[in-house]
């Protein structure tokens, strides 16, 4: 998903926007690192101010002072950098200056800045020397210093005769003043909101041009807490925008692909190819979309990077073979216009919400509606190289803009079940003798496999580890609760082929499984655990690790897990007892776990858990504690067996 | 006076070729469509990335002193890793000294078909591991991004990197003759006007040799592909080289070197104020030294770049206490400059972390690292690592040859100090109500082990460090409630990392029928460091350092316990690899003890000694062993 922040990234690059008290007296009145005891570094002062035109063009003046507490505070910000786009945007630094707790000031020097490519946006395959950043190293800093970076951007329209953005009111630091200044004309007026939080506005009007100003201040910070939703989603923050409906912004992001939905002779020959042996339209578009998805490859090269990334057009994306998810759709719309199928460019967010009550252009993705022959819609993500999903699950529970000509509302996908996304360990153990060793091991062959997102989790493994990679995993994630397993066998089968169900398949043994203590013999529930379930055993358990959270935790999708063990054991035991039945069904959580006797020498271990949701409140978050401390005492209970007289 | 070479008709042939290979113009291209048509490569290596079908470097200096560097490179890429992460080509060099001339890029395709790179699939980015390094800006990446290329497709590319400028040392270096994937036919060719002396280090019938008057072509017939496992050796330490040298003489290797790194650490006002405010505090010489560590170790960021990539000349100590970040010999200058400020005798010392060194050709290249001598007092010397994170001060890391090359008059040989890596936990857990278990663990460590720790721990506020210790307790015994936590001497590199946690629980056992168990788990802080998880290795086990871990549990339980089962004491049977488990029960004070000691004794193990050690280690674990089972006194 990695590939999905770059898009925010210049969004935010794009968005960024004094005072009548001098610096001094800001560090002397808010600088008290004993109001914060626990915290890296203040921002004293934040000032983003941002002066728009009419034809979207802008300019941002930003200003901070940001005071240094910690170690990690030093690290943080001895080196500042600004992001930029040199194809849009200029950048000139105004001050950079580090206020020395003995009262002096110390000026970055002209080589202390340096001008060099991102090279973040390499991970994500996008190789762009004018995807740009200036540093600037600041000397001598030290903790108990404030640094200050005063700069300006200078940046063309990136939506044409509008202006929208997102400012952060709050981060993971403390901030004593944040202060947003936006200056636009008149007839271009601004629909704006904070959210998740206050902020005092004022608005003054003067020659034909409108100043709107917020202030927040003593702002707390957010807290860091692992598998946390975006703090995007969390944070207070300002949201404006220039459009007056979602409609109009629909209609803006659909005027980019006009001339792009082309095709071309080429085009046209691999489609009939492609649809030649199928016989139904679900099978047409499977068939076009495996080829989008798996032969055109995500690739950064020559990218515009106007509101909405404006797409190549479909020729030139199915000639070169690469392109991003904006090339990718169009490519897939076009080529179903070819056999008759309607689709819509639509943008969607992946790990962060839509605030719906402002029209904005921060949106992570572009995906493609289909209309289906029978009136239906489905979503359908060709940048996803692994998706078997017909109509993509993540997408349900979000909201979208289809990008029509006509102007489309946003619009809200109505949430999916967890059934849609549904993982199976499938697993059958015996107890050998082993050889002259009194105690017998354990055989195990156990077959995982998905559906929807736990299909693409499982694929998105096999891809990142072919061969090895995945014997490695598995013996991990075993070793866990019995740290002499022996893998046999790990066998996944090809992730790639999107026309074959995807599955692993393990042997692997366990030696000296049981103890006899007396005349009594006992061993632990076989995957007791759930070691090979992404959901409980992995997921759920790594995400339940501390007592309390302050945030919902974004888990993607409602997901569901299945798991069957049948345990063999030999005739000459009886079984005396085995762990209780465990069931819990508090929302979004649902956990059925059932031993049972299928004969008298085969227990049959079932379980099935799920969620219900796309986040878990800090509320469920305690429901799930309470699962999981079920599930871990359910874990650790055994199966006592006697040798039969 | 060495006599000229005689050359029999085999290896002229073969030289031949070879030179013919550098011929500009010379293009195989015709061949290269049908050589991945012909490949079965993908089959033969189904977990490798790519097959390299040619690799010829050709390495020259010229009468003026410039190097120059051909390089023609042909390779295939297998499947889909292989595409996603070998298409975008990278050519790092210096664009302040050197010039780079790409002459071939083509992606060659399967469907008899050549393409180029677009234009805008050339771009010079910054190396990842340079971001925010903006003194070492100089060193840049031309990318080339093969956009056309799918699996099975192959890349062409020859360029040649010149220096703009000769460098003023002499004309040395080390050459690794294998690739991190296979390959075939990798040629190697050095050449100056007068002919450098050389050694293949890990030479084998793999790797013929031939010379004139002023070249050596070494050519490596094939390079092996290694099933990546964890650690496993790097490909510096585990491939062949070839090191030569234009010169016999250390001397005029080390000297330009060690005048450079004393120029560039003579002390300037900016470095006597820093040590003046570093050491203000400090009484002893010791005290300076600690002071000077600290401030290395927490204030200057550490830029992991390549001595050999950044070149040997060395920025100023003023330059890099500015910027507060350094590169390996940058680091080195300036926590010189900082010792002989505060009138320290001190010097440089090279070190090697990937082998012995060659003392027969001279050769900068062996050596990847510098450390600083500085004499404490009369007689005794410490030796400090200046490029040093989250080590206490004792400890020299990465060190895999335990000899240093002094940078002193004479240039000696120096024996590099060890030092302990032990980690030790006692938990004492009162189990006297089973409903309400108190836990109190210590855990001290030092070495490689309070390295691990500080490294999880030093940059996380306290409220991060709650939650890590919560999470640790919650691995304990799921539903524990972490009580207290202290973490000592954190942030003091001179002394050793202790850390002390109170918990509490109310399920720390299980009962069934009449049996109550306790299953003693690892505590996640205080484990072995090395994971250890592999059945079986195909490859070597290289381990960062020789460690010893100590766990030992005191419960206190209910003296009417009736014990039923415990773990047996047991001592491991590899020879460089020591496992010991000790379990003894008082049963009239109901108190048990169960230690558990780990320990490696070298670095390197082959399969073989792996298959001893992983099974000492699995009966160490096994879950039964760690188990203590009673039945409670009936009432």
């Amino acid at each position: 998903m990695k590939r999905y922040y770059f898009i925010f990234l210049l969004i935010l690059v794009f968005s960024i926007g004094a005072f009548g008290q001098s610096n001094w007296e800001i560090i002397e009145k808010y600088g008290n690192p004993k109001d914060y005891p626990d915290q890296d570094t203040i921002i004293l002062y934040a000032n983003h101010d941002v002066t728009f035109e009419a034809d979207g063009s802008f300019v941002s003046t930003i200003h901070e002072l940001v005071k240094i507490l910690s170690p990690r505070g030093l690290k943080a910000n001895s080196t500042q950098e600004v992001s930029y786009t040199k194809r849009y945007q200029d950048v000139q630094l105004l001050a950079a200056n580090v206020y020395h707790e003995n009262k002096t000031v110390e000026s970055a020097p002209e080589s202390a800045i340096k001008d060099e490519s991102i090279a973040e946006t390499q991970q994500m395959n996008i190789f762009e020397e004018n995807f740009r950043k200036k540093t600037v190293n600041f000397a001598n800093v030290a903790v108990g210093d404030t640094v200050e970076m005063h700069y300006r951007i200078k940046s063309k329209a990136l939506v044409k005769d509008n202006f929208c953005s997102v400012f952060p009111l709050q981060s993971f630091d403390p901030a004593k003043i944040f202060k947003i200044t936006i200056n636009g004309p008149k007839d271009k007026p601004l629909h704006f909101l904070v959210k998740n939080g206050t902020a005092q506005f004022k608005q003054e009007e003067n020659n034909n041009r409108i100043l709107y100003t917020w202030d927040a201040q003593n702002v707390q910070p957010l807290k860091k807490e692992l598998g946390m939703a975006s703090p995007t989603d969390i944070a207070q923050k300002l949201i404006v925008s220039t459009y007056n409906n979602w409609e109009e912004l629909s209609k803006y992001g659909a005027s980019l692909n006009v001339g792009k939905i082309d095709s071309s002779p080429q085009m046209i020959k691999k489609v009939k190819e492609l649809t030649k042996n199928a016989t139904t339209e679900k099978d047409k578009i499977r068939n076009i979309f495996n080829f989008i998805s798996t032969e055109v490859r995500y690739m950064g090269s020559s990218m515009d990077v106007g509101a909405f990334l404006e797409p190549h057009p479909a020729s030139f994306t199915f000639e070169k073979k690469y392109g991003v998810c904006r090339d990718k759709s169009v490519l897939f719309i076009s080529m179903l216009k070819e056999i008759g199928v309607k689709a819509d460019d639509v943008l969607v967010n992946v790990t962060v919400k839509v605030d719906p009550e402002i029209p904005n252009i921060y949106f992570q993705h572009a995906i493609v509606a289909v209309h289906l022959n029978d009136g239906s819609k489905i979503y359908m993500d060709p940048t996803l190289e692994l998706s078997t999903s017909f109509g993509e699950p993540y997408v349900k529970g979000k909201y979208v803009l289809n990008l029509t000509p006509e102007g489309n509302p946003l619009e809200l996908v109505p949430q999916g079940k967890p059934t849609e996304s549904t993982g199976r360990v499938t697993t059958q153990c015996s107890l050998n003798k082993d050889g002259d060793n009194p105690c017998e091991s354990l055989k195990l062959k156990a077959e995982i496999s998905g559906s929807g997102i736990y299909d693409l989790q499982l694929r998105t493994l096999g891809k990142q580890l072919p061969g090895f990679g995945m014997g490695l995993v598995m013996q991990q994630l075993l070793q866990r609760s019995d740290p002499n397993v022996k893998i046999i066998k790990v066998e996944p089968t090809d992730p790639i082929d999107l026309n074959q169900p995807f599955k692993i398949s393990l042997e692997f043994e366990i030696p000296e499984y049981i103890s006899q203590l007396g005349d009594v013999y006992m061993m632990k529930l076989p995957l007791g655990q759930f070691q090979l379930d992404l959901l409980l055993g992995i997921t759920a358990y790594q995400l339940s690790r501390i007592p309390e959270r302050l945030y919902p935790i974004f888990v993607f999708t409602p997901m569901q897990s299945e798991t069957e063990t049948e345990i063999h054991i030999p005739d000459e035991y009886e079984i005396v007892a085995y762990p209780d039945t465990l069931t819990f069904a508090e929302s979004p959580f649902v956990l059925d776990v059932k031993i049972t006797e299928k004969t008298k020498n085969t227990l049959t271990f079932t379980g099935t858990f799920s969620w219900s949701k796309d986040y878990i409140s800090p509320q469920e978050y305690q429901t799930l504690k309470a699962l999981m401390k079920k599930v871990d005492k359910f874990s650790r209970s055994m199966i006592i067996l006697k040798k039969r007289s | 006076m060495r006599q000229p070479n005689k050359l029999n008709i085999k290896s002229l042939i073969f030289l031949l070729v070879i030179l013919a290979l550098f011929i500009p113009g010379h293009s195989q291209e015709m061949n290269l469509v049908q050589l991945l048509k012909d490949s079965t490569k993908a089959d033969q290596y189904p977990e490798s990335p790519v097959y390299h079908f040619y690799l010829y470097r050709q390495i020259e200096r010229d009468n003026q002193g410039i190097i120059k560097e051909n390089v023609d490179h042909f390779f295939q890429l297998l499947n889909q890793k292989g595409r996603d992460a070998h298409s975008n080509y990278r050519m790092t060099f210096n664009k302040e000294s050197q010039t780079i001339q790409v002459n071939t890029s083509d992606s060659v395709l399967k469907e008899d078909k050549i393409a180029g790179v677009e234009k805008d699939g050339i771009n010079d980015v910054t190396p990842p591991a340079l971001s925010n390094a903006g003194m070492y800006a100089n060193i840049v990446d031309r990318v080339y991004s093969f956009q056309q290329v799918q699996p099975g497709d192959g890349i062409h590319v020859r360029y040649t990197k010149q220096d703009l400028k000769q460098t003023g040392m002499p004309f040395s270096g080390c050459i690794l003759l294998h690739t991190e994937e296979p390959g075939e036919n990798l040629v190697y060719s050095i050449s100056a006007p007068k002919k450098p002396v050389y050694r293949i280090s890990g030479k084998s019938d793999n790797i013929e040799v031939a010379e004139t008057d002023n070249r050596i072509t070494v050519t490596v017939k094939s390079s092996p592909f290694l099933t990546p496992e964890p650690y496993t050796p790097s490909l510096e330490q585990r491939s062949p080289k070839l090191f030569f040298s234009e010169t016999n003489e250390w001397s005029q290797i080390l000297t330009p070197l060690q005048q450079d790194l004393e120029t560039k650490a003579t002390p300037t006002k900016a470095i006597q104020m820093c040590v003046k405010k570093v050491c203000q505090q400090a009484k002893t010489n010791t005290d300076k030294i600690n002071a000077i560590y600290n401030f290395m170790t927490k204030e200057i960021k550490k830029v992991r770049i390549p001595v050999w990539l950044s070149g040997y000349t060395a920025h100023s100590a003023d330059v890099v206490l500015n910027n507060r970040y350094c590169d390996p010999k940058d680091g080195a200058v300036l926590l010189l400059s900082l010792l002989k400020s505060a009138k320290f005798n001190a010097f440089p010392v090279l070190s090697s972390s990937t082998g012995t060194i060659n003392e027969d050709i001279p050769n900068l290249d062996q050596y990847d690292g510098i450390l600083i001598a500085v004499e404490v007092e009369k007689g005794k010397t410490l030796i400090l690592d200046p490029f040093t994170e989250y080590k206490t001060i004792d400890f020299l890391h990465l060190i895999d040859s335990r000899t240093g090359k002094a940078l002193k008059p004479g240039f000696p040989n120096l024996e590099l100090p060890k030092c302990d890596s032990t980690i030790e936990t006692t938990v004492r857990l009162n189990l006297t109500d089973e409903h309400n278990a108190q836990f109190h663990i210590h855990v001290s460590a030092n070495g490689y082990c309070d390295m691990i720790m500080r490294q999880q721990l030093y940059y996380k506020s306290k409220e991060e460090q709650l939650k890590y210790f919560q999470t640790a307790a919650q691995k304990l015994v799921e539903g524990a409630t972490l009580k207290n936590f202290t973490v000592t001497h954190l942030d003091d590199f001179t002394k050793n990392v202790e850390i002390d946690l109170d918990i509490t629980s109310d399920n720390p056992t299980i009962s069934q029928k009449h049996i109550t168990f306790l299953t003693i788990p690892a505590f996640e802080i205080a484990t072995y460091p090395y994971d250890l998880f592999l059945d079986q290795r195909k490859n070597d086990l290289s381990l960062p350092y020789p460690v010893k871990c100590v766990t030992r549990w005191e419960i206190a339980m209910e003296k009417t316990n009736h014990i039923l089962y415990f773990p047996k004491s047991l001592t491991g049977k590899s020879q460089d690899f020591t496992t010991r488990l000790t379990f003894q029960f008082n049963e009239g004070s109901g108190t048990a003890i169960f230690e558990k000691e780990i320990k490696n004794l070298k670095n390197r193990y082959t399969p073989e000694e792996y298959a001893v050690l992983k099974s000492d280690l699995s009966n160490l674990d096994h879950w039964k062993n760690n188990t203590i089972l009673w039945e409670k006194a009936k009432k």
